[in-house]
């Protein structure tokens, strides 16, 4: 056993691939804990093995970040539903994120993998290029492969792994009716020009949505939407861009969000329907909407005021 | 069941002979390939697990080759299970690895895992013999870094 001992970093007398699989099954919610014990340990949790560790063990969890605007700052929080080593007596769930060097004002956002990359924005009034990355397992910001053109409030969207970005931009000069539309691919780390149709150049988005593998954004007439399996150009229906208001989430291939009326609606793309999402509790109206499909389960969480968190459980 | 059980016999580390059947001891993939690969002499040597893990080995082997036995009881077996000493935990981990038991590893692990969840730095230090090797202005400076967390 006394070789051991040179290869225990992490537990006295355990391997340490051993120790990393044991750690690697306490939740996101102890890390902070768990950060104090030794140098070794600190080390271990923010290291790419410990994440790979997870996903091989799908121990891996799904967690929701929030941009919020308080006082004219948009400031970055992340929700903990479990936490349980926190005063009792100040239970707290909602928890920031270390800051972002620049604060772009209306950058588009897209998800890919662990990672939310915050597009474009403007900074001191010029439409920006920028593309900032944060790194939820490490809690870290940084600077992405920036876009051929600037932008402020693009729309932008996740089909098959790949972040298509639209809008935002004045198209008054070549470069950026070229690069009206680009799309990023994370493998090669590279924006291109996704050629587009001078009719559907609109400046600015107010919306996105993905359902299946269709882009919609919506500008301030009409709206577009990108077939990326067809390679496909087209304008929204007048009903989709009749009903849609503010965000909206996607949930089991229907577009959720709310109405004149602050009722919630799922349109479904096919039947080019709206209907009515029953059942929700009269206090949640003017929340953020995000949706999630998991394990058979579908569900809307609703974030509002206060920080309280709602879900719905969808049938069917 | 065939007809014709065939049995191995494991000797581990301090001389003690196991005879178990084939079928229960290739639950251990290290034993499985052993078989396949047909090095398998009249005993199979466990160099690294002494006859104490061994028994526990062959006992929760035993249980969870059960036939029939209900998912709510292999549970409970398995709650019972890793209700040992550190010492003993730490020697079915190891002979879980060694042994190359997936289903067994993950179980003694996730109580590994349990035995961390919820208690304070201190705790988990005393607990896991760990040395705390952070200066008190390098802990503080985490606790501030994550001052929501311990608020």
């Amino acid at each position: 056993m006394a070789d051991l001992s040179s290869q225990s970093q992490l537990i006295p007398n355990l391997p340490d691939d051993i120790a990393l699989q044991c750690l690697a099954r306490v939740p996101r919610s102890h890390h902070p804990v768990l950060s104090l014990v030794s140098k070794s340990w600190r080390c271990i949790l923010s290291s790419t093995a410990l994440y790979t560790t997870r996903s091989i063990l799908r121990t891996t969890e799904t967690f929701l970040y929030l941009n919020i605007r308080v006082n004219s700052t948009f400031h970055w929080y992340t929700l903990f539903h479990n936490l349980t080593f926190t005063n009792p007596e100040k239970p707290r769930k909602l928890f920031p994120l270390s800051s972002i060097p620049t604060k772009p004002i209306g950058p588009a956002y897209a998800v890919l993998g662990s990672r939310i990359y915050l597009i474009g924005g403007s900074i001191g009034d010029i439409p920006s290029n920028n593309v900032w990355v944060y790194d939820c397992r490490l809690n870290c910001w940084e600077m992405g492969p920036r876009m051929r053109i600037g932008r402020e409030f693009a729309a932008a969207g996740v089909v098959n792994g790949k972040i298509y970005v639209m809008g935002g931009c004045v198209v008054d000069n070549w470069a950026r009716s070229m690069n009206w539309a680009e799309v990023f691919d994370p493998m090669t780390g590279l924006w291109t020009a996704l050629p587009s149709p001078i009719e559907v150049r609109d400046k600015w988005m107010h919306a996105s949505a993905v359902v299946g593998e269709k882009m919609y954004a919506m500008a301030d007439r009409g709206g577009v939407v990108y077939d990326v399996g067809g390679c496909e150009w087209g304008s929204v229906s007048k009903r989709l861009d009749l009903g849609w208001r503010g965000r909206a989430a996607v949930v089991g291939g229907l577009l959720y969000c709310y109405d004149y009326l602050g009722k919630i609606r799922g349109y479904d793309v096919k039947e080019d329907v709206w209907k009515e999402l029953k059942g929700v509790d009269k206090g949640l109206t003017g929340c953020v909407l995000c949706g999630k499909a998991k394990g058979g389960v579908r569900r809307l969480t609703l974030c509002v005021r206060r920080s309280k968190c709602g879900r719905i459980k969808m049938e069917g | 069941m065939s007809s014709s059980t065939k049995f191995l016999t494991l000797k581990t580390n301090d001389k003690e002979e196991f005879v178990l059947d084939e079928a229960i001891a290739i639950r251990s993939q290290t034993i499985k390939n052993m078989v396949e690969d047909d090095c398998v002499s009249n005993v199979i040597p466990l160099p690294n697990v002494d006859s104490k893990t061994m028994i526990k080995v062959i006992e929760y082997w035993k249980k969870h080759s059960e036939e029939g036995i209900s998912k709510d009881k292999l549970m409970d077996f398995d709650k019972a299970f890793v209700k040992v000493d550190q010492s003993i935990l730490y020697a079915l981990i190891l002979a879980a690895n060694f042994l190359n038991d997936a289903e067994m590893l993950d179980m003694i692990c996730q109580e590994v895992a349990n035995r961390i969840k919820g208690k304070t730095p201190e705790e988990i230090r005393k607990e896991f013999n760990i040395e705390n090797d952070f200066t008190p202005e390098e802990e503080e400076e985490i606790r501030n870094e994550n001052v929501w967390a311990f608020e």
